[in-house]
């Protein structure tokens, strides 16, 4: 006799429903909010978002990684998916507020990215292109005559996150080639404060890419030192709030940062110490550094953005391609975005939103 | 009963409609309820547990699961592949029903590996798929109104690009 239960649809409670959307993309939770409004609710509650993120972050590969890039055509952010055909990218909103400014991305932790906006008095803001939401940052220095607002200094920046305190730091850092004594600052979320970061024990040294690559509770500066071009990378590191230097593995230059699997630094630039110069990617593993053995056709003047499964990333020309080990272009897609340090970065979609310890968070849904 | 070593006792688990089956006390290890029902037993269990909530073809179907991934894990090479074929057919091998009826009982016997891997199962069966495929799936009602629904859409246009035609 075949059990009447059996034959029924089974109907799943909503506790096992969330374990099955913890598996999810981002973007399959955004358009699965449309199916009751329990499900919008449960979406939205912070706890299952911060559970998501951290299931999503854990998985070998995270579906939400994208590339962002600000178009040089329109006003909009645009979004690729580089594991899936790259053809597939799409327009996010920004915020209005800053919509129709000149803007640079100094960097990204967490689905939030870092916007300067180039205008003076306005605030750096802390966006989540998914959300839409964002926060205003007001810079450390408000004086109109500071070296940093002039013109005279460089001013660059980034985003973190501590895990030690749940919080979101932004560093800012200012200086010239003239004087090479920088200084630095960073802002709490939490506490909505700034504060500065000690760099006196340092060589003097210049910072030369304004945005930083935030990697494993550390943000990566491409700097100079000591007055010469010696290349090197500028750490602070978020939990002890310690500012250090990272030599390059080789004496070098014209590099770039790189985020590579399993949370570890790369570093893509060029040797000087080979026979012909080369163009290497290397890695950081507990502090040293090993060589990537991957084909870079240098030659064909490829910026590289990431690896996925094998293939390298990168921008050649106002393209996008893929390229395979054997250094065969597979994919291209054709964008237009003129600045790869400034108007492009790498992020992990998320449903996050910042700590409210103080104050509002600016909301808005980006139209 | 000394002499006897911990893997080769049988544990003897009754389903709803009255099967029995008798399973390796390694394999009872892995089904977490059963476990602590025979952790909380004074003395040994000889008599069937009963198992309420779960019927023949999940039990079989979560035994049959925890036998291979034992054997896959007692140290061939090359295990992972054939583990990983394993996995794909044994979630091929289901309906949707047969998906949900398995994560239903792999949840009450508390089987954390089987169940895992069946959510992540389910997540790829419906990542691509439209919102009525999922309300569908899961049984559940549409409960907006739809200006309520075409205003959640139209806030998030980008997220809906790519989805599968049912």
């Amino acid at each position: 006799m075949k059990h009447e239960a059996e034959a029924e649809a089974k109907v799943l409670p909503l506790e096992l429903v969330e374990k099955i959307l913890l598996w999810l993309p981002v973007k399959s939770l955004i358009q699965f909010r449309c199916v009751s409004k329990k499900w919008l609710s449960l979406i939205l509650d912070s706890r299952f978002v911060k559970l998501h993120y951290d299931t999503a972050d854990a998985a070998p590969t995270n579906k939400n990684t994208r590339l962002l890039y600000l178009s040089s055509e329109v006003p909009e952010a645009r979004c690729v998916d580089l594991e899936a055909p790259i053809r597939g990218d799409y327009a996010l909103q920004l915020p209005l507020c800053c919509r129709h400014f000149c803007l640079s991305i100094l960097g990204s932790s967490r689905g939030f990215i870092l916007l300067r906006i180039h205008v003076y008095g306005a605030p750096l803001l802390l966006w989540n292109p998914v959300t839409g939401s964002y926060r205003s940052v007001p810079y450390p220095v408000l004086d109109p005559d500071a070296s940093c607002w002039t013109g005279s200094d460089n001013l660059w920046g980034g985003l973190g996150y501590d895990e030690s305190s749940d919080d979101y730091l932004v560093v800012v850092g200012w200086g010239n080639g003239h004087e090479w004594r920088p200084q630095w600052e960073y802002f709490s979320v939490r506490t909505n404060s700034w504060k500065t970061i000690e760099c006196g024990h340092l060589p003097p040294h210049l910072v030369t890419v304004e945005s930083a690559l935030f990697c494993n509770g550390v943000l990566y500066w491409l700097a100079v030192k000591d007055m010469e071009v010696n290349f090197v990378i500028v750490a602070f590191d978020l939990a002890r709030k310690h500012l250090s230097l990272v030599s390059f593995p080789t004496s070098g230059g014209s590099g770039r940062l790189l985020n590579l699997f399993a949370g570890c630094l790369g570093l893509y630039y060029l040797n000087f110490t080979e026979d012909h110069q080369k163009f290497e990617i290397w890695v950081m593993k507990e502090l040293s550094w090993t060589k990537l053995n991957v084909v870079l056709p240098y030659a064909h003047g490829i910026h590289p953005l990431c690896l996925t499964k094998g293939e390298l990333v990168g921008i050649k020309n106002n393209e996008l391609v893929k390229v395979s080990d054997k250094g065969v272009s597979v994919e291209s897609l054709r964008i237009s975005c003129c600045d790869y340090n400034l108007k492009m970065v790498m992020f992990t979609q998320s449903l996050l939103s910042l700590p409210d310890e103080f104050g509002c968070t600016g909301e808005e849904q980006g139209k | 009963m000394s002499g006897i070593s911990d893997t080769e006792r049988m544990i003897t688990l009754k389903t709803v409609e009255g099967t029995l089956f008798d399973v390796k006390s390694s394999i009872a290890k892995d089904l977490k309820t059963v476990q602590a029902f025979i952790d909380d037993s004074d003395d040994d269990v000889t008599s069937p547990i009963p198992l309420p909530n779960v019927f023949t073809r999940e039990l079989s179907r979560i035994l049959d699961y925890l036998n291979n991934h034992h054997r896959f894990r007692s140290g061939i090479e090359k295990a992972d592949e054939e583990m990983a074929r394993y996995d794909a057919e044994f979630a091929k091998s289901m309906s949707h029903e047969e998906l949900k009826a398995l994560i239903l009982a792999a949840n009450y016997l508390n089987v954390k590996d089987l169940l895992e891997f069946l959510n992540q199962t389910v997540a790829d069966v419906i990542q691509n798929k439209s919102v009525e495929f999922v309300r569908n799936f899961f049984g559940i009602e549409n409960d907006y109104t739809p200006e309520e629904e075409e205003k959640l859409r139209n806030e998030n246009e980008w997220a809906f690009n790519g989805v599968e035609q049912d």
